[in-house]
């Protein structure tokens, strides 16, 4: 198994069943999906609301208090990427959660090694208010944000395991 | 083709329970109606536990007990006595990891109209990821 595929696992196991439950519940993830010309390793959608496991009393409260908004969260793997492939990415993300009636999404991008300051420098300052944009260092775990509620909000809830 | 059936022991004792409930509301109402009183003893009980074991399995078996059998080619799902899928891997074109709450696990396949099939691989003991590469290799066809 490659340091990809694990950091995939990982990131595929805290979305579906670890702290991101408090954000969404992650419930459907597919490998290697083509989107237009771009192709993710990894996209997870989900549900705000989710589906309640517990007694008729949470489901009512989790009914009547949690919005519902179908959310999703991309991972592609990158060796060498510039700033016109990440605009490129945006983009697909971008006409995807308008055609498909996604409310916010995560995307990240995973990397064996530091990314070029430019890009660090580009994604620190995106804005986007329904896409939180986060680059991670597989090597270092180093995660790089931008700079909006759910970009800050990757570092938080997508841990990679340390390893030796 | 290699077969897969594991026996769900929560659906089992599920089943158990409903069997077990309904002869004992069904005994009640029998004494009730025959001597109006509600009498019960040990041996009652003994009686209906039996019979809630035999009851019990025949209910598992024919609604809830998953079998699976599979090769290069494609698939038979069987659910219960009632329901049986099968499929050519090749009638489907994505597979994604479902999970279904509570730590329980689906294979979804997609065919190319976007409809699809359940595969329920946490009744099936399987470890559901390692699961979902090899449908994704066999779909390939590879």
């Amino acid at each position: 198994m490659t340091d990809f595929e694990r950091c995939l696992l990982d990131i595929e196991n805290e979305l579906m069943t670890g702290k991101c439950a408090w954000v969404a519940d992650f419930n459907e993830s597919f490998r290697n999906l083509k989107i237009g010309d771009t192709s993710f390793n990894m996209v997870v959608r989900g549900n705000t609301r989710g589906k309640s496991m517990g007694l008729f009393l949470s489901r009512m409260y989790s009914y009547f208090t949690l919005p519902s908004y179908d959310v999703a969260c991309f991972v592609s793997c990158v060796d060498s990427f510039g700033e016109r492939a990440l605009n490129a990415t945006l983009r697909e993300v971008t006409n995807y959660l308008k055609n498909n009636d996604l409310k916010w999404a995560w995307l990240v991008f995973l990397r064996k090694g530091p990314f070029s300051d430019d890009i660090r420098k580009a994604v620190e300052n995106m804005k986007f208010q329904e896409l939180g944009v986060a680059l991670i260092d597989i090597e270092s775990n180093t995660v790089t944000p931008s700079n909006s509620y759910l970009g800050r909000s990757i570092p938080k809830y997508l841990k990679l395991k340390r390893r030796p | 083709m290699k077969t897969l059936s594991r026996i769900q022991f929560s659906k089992l004792a599920l089943s158990f329970s409903v069997v077990l409930i309904g002869f004992t509301i069904l005994y009640f109402l029998t004494i009730y109606l025959a001597t109006s009183t509600l009498a019960y003893n040990r041996l009652i009980l003994l009686i209906n536990i039996a019979l809630s074991i035999v009851g019990g399995w025949l209910l598992y078996k024919s609604r809830f007990h998953v079998a699976f059998s599979f090769d290069e080619l494609g698939f038979i799902l069987q659910k219960g006595k009632k329901e049986r899928i099968e499929h050519k891997w090749q009638d489907f074109s994505r597979v994604s990891l479902l999970h279904l709450g509570s730590g329980v696990f689906g294979i979804r396949l997609y065919n190319k109209q976007d409809k699809f099939v359940d595969i329920p691989v946490s009744a099936l003991k399987l470890n559901p990821s390692e699961f979902r590469f090899e449908v994704m290799q066999l779909i390939k066809g590879k």
